[in-house]
C-alpha cells in the first residue's frame, strides 16, 4: 500500500500559513533537494483553501502530478487540470491509497490532515520548519484535532536555520 | 575577591534571558485543562541522544534563576504535593503574579509589576542565566516585550490537536537563529534559537545592563 504523506513547511509554532494565507516567511536551503521527494510521489491530494491560494498565485495543478482537490463548492468543469472531490474524500483516499504506485503528498491545508487524520488514512508528518514563531495564522491541525502519536525517524538541520523532520504516524 | 562574590556586587553584562518550552508539533504547551499527560513518549529514536541525569543535573546548575506564571507555579506546587519533588531546586524562583498563592519555600517570590522592569532592572543586574519557563502568556509577554535572548524549545513526537499554545497574544512576528538541533531518543527534537531582534530601538538591541 501506497503512503498518504502531509507535508508542509511551518513555523515553529505550528502554522503552515499566516492569516492572510501567506508563506513569504517560509526559508528554503541550497542544501535541501527536494528532487528525491517528488520523485517518490505521483499523486497529490489539496484542500479547497490551499487550492484557492494555488489559484491565487497561478498556479491551477503540480505539473507531473495527478493533483486532488477537495471541494464541495468549486465545480470541476472549471478545474480540467485536477480531478474535484466533492463526496465522500475519505473513500477516495482509501482507494488511491490501496492503488499501485508512488507514494501520496498531502499539502495541506490542515482541515483535509485533519479529517484524512481522523479516518487514519495518513502514514508520515514531513515538516520543513523555519526559525520564526507567527503566534497566529493556519495550523497544522486545526482544534480540535485528535490526539496522534508520531514516531521520529529522520531530522535535519540545514545552515539557513531550516529543520526538516520526518514522523511516521504510530498506529 | 571570588567570581561569586564578583557577581553579587557588580552589575552583570552576561545575563541572557532563556524561554524554554515543551511542546506538541502542533505547538501546544498543555491540553486546554492543563494537563501534561501526553509528554510521557515511549518513541526510540535509532541513533538519538539519551539524556543521563548526571549531564542534566550539570545543566541545571548554569541556571541561575526562574520566572513563572501563576498556573505554572500552581503545576509545580500540585507536582510537589504529589511526590514528584520541586523541579527548580534552590534556585530562586519569581512567580508573576497578582493573584495571593501559597508560598511554601524560602526561594519563592512573587511580583506583579511591570515586566520589562522586572527585567531589566531586577534580574539581568543579579543573575546570568534567567530562566523562564512558562506559561503561554508568561512567555508570550516575554518575547513580546523583546526581552528573551534565546529559546530553547523542545518538540515531542505527538499531536495533541486542541490546548494552550506555546506563545499566547504574540502580536508580530519574531524572527529566530536556530543556533542547536539535538535529537533524542525519546524522540524529542530539543532546539536552541536565538532571538533575533529588530532594529527598531528595541531595548534587548543594547547590552544587557547597560542602560540599566
Amino acid at each position: 500500500m501506497r503512503r498518504v504523506r502531509y507535508g508542509v513547511g511551518m513555523s515553529l509554532d505550528g502554522f503552515i500559513a499566516d492569516l492572510r494565507d501567506g508563506m513569504g516567511w517560509m526559508i528554503g536551503d541550497p542544501g535541501y533537494d527536494s528532487k528525491p521527494f517528488f520523485a517518490s510521489i505521483d499523486t497529490v491530494l489539496v484542500g479547497r483553501r490551499s487550492y484557492e491560494v494555488m489559484l491565487r498565485h497561478g498556479a491551477r495543478s503540480y505539473p507531473g502530478l495527478r493533483t486532488y482537490v477537495f471541494s464541495r463548492s468549486l465545480k470541476e468543469a472549471n478545474y480540467p487540470e485536477v480531478t474535484m472531490v466533492a463526496e465522500d474524500g475519505v473513500a477516495t483516499v482509501t482507494k488511491l491509497r490501496g492503488e499501485t504506485g508512488k507514494d501520496i503528498w498531502l499539502s495541506g491545508g490542515g482541515e483535509l490532515f485533519r479529517s484524512l487524520l481522523a479516518a487514519d488514512l495518513v502514514d508520515t508528518v514531513e515538516v520543513g520548519v523555519s526559525p520564526i514563531l507567527l503566534g497566529q495564522g493556519r495550523p497544522l491541525l486545526p482544534s480540535p484535532g485528535r490526539t496522534q502519536k508520531l514516531k521520529l525517524t529522520h531530522e535535519q538541520a540545514f545552515p539557513s536555520g531550516l529543520l526538516v523532520l520526518y514522523y511516521d504516524v504510530v498506529r | 575577591m571570588s567570581s561569586d562574590e564578583r557577581r553579587t556586587t557588580m552589575t552583570r553584562t552576561d545575563s541572557r534571558v532563556t524561554i524554554h518550552m515543551a511542546a506538541s508539533l502542533d505547538g501546544f504547551i498543555a491540553r486546554k485543562d492543563g494537563r501534561v499527560d501526553w509528554l510521557e513518549t515511549s518513541d526510540e529514536f535509532a541513533g538519538g541522544e539519551t539524556m543521563d541525569p548526571e549531564s542534566i543535573a550539570a545543566f541545571l546548575k548554569t541556571i541561575d534563576c526562574y520566572v513563572m506564571g501563576s498556573r505554572t507555579y500552581e503545576t509545580a506546587l500540585s507536582f510537589e504535593a504529589r511526590g514528584f519533588g520541586w523541579s527548580y531546586g534552590d534556585k530562586p524562583t519569581f512567580v508573576l503574579t497578582r493573584r495571593d498563592l501559597p508560598r511554601t519555600r524560602e526561594t519563592v517570590e512573587f511580583y506583579s509589576g511591570d515586566l520589562a522592569q522586572f527585567v531589566t532592572g531586577r534580574l539581568r543586574p543579579s543573575f546570568g542565566s534567567i530562566w523562564f519557563v512558562g506559561g503561554g502568556v508568561v512567555s508570550g509577554d516575554c518575547l513580546r516585550l523583546g526581552l528573551a535572548d534565546e529559546v530553547r524549545y523542545s518538540i515531542l513526537p505527538i499531536l495533541i490537536g486542541d490546548g494552550i499554545p506555546f506563545f499566547e497574544k504574540l502580536d508580530r512576528d519574531v524572527a529566530l537563529h536556530l543556533a542547536e538541533v539535538k535529537a533524542y531518543k525519546s524522540g524529542t527534537i530539543g532546539l536552541r534559537y536565538e532571538v533575533r531582534h529588530r532594529l527598531d530601538g528595541d531595548q534587548s538591541l543594547s547590552a544587557p545592563g547597560e542602560d540599566g
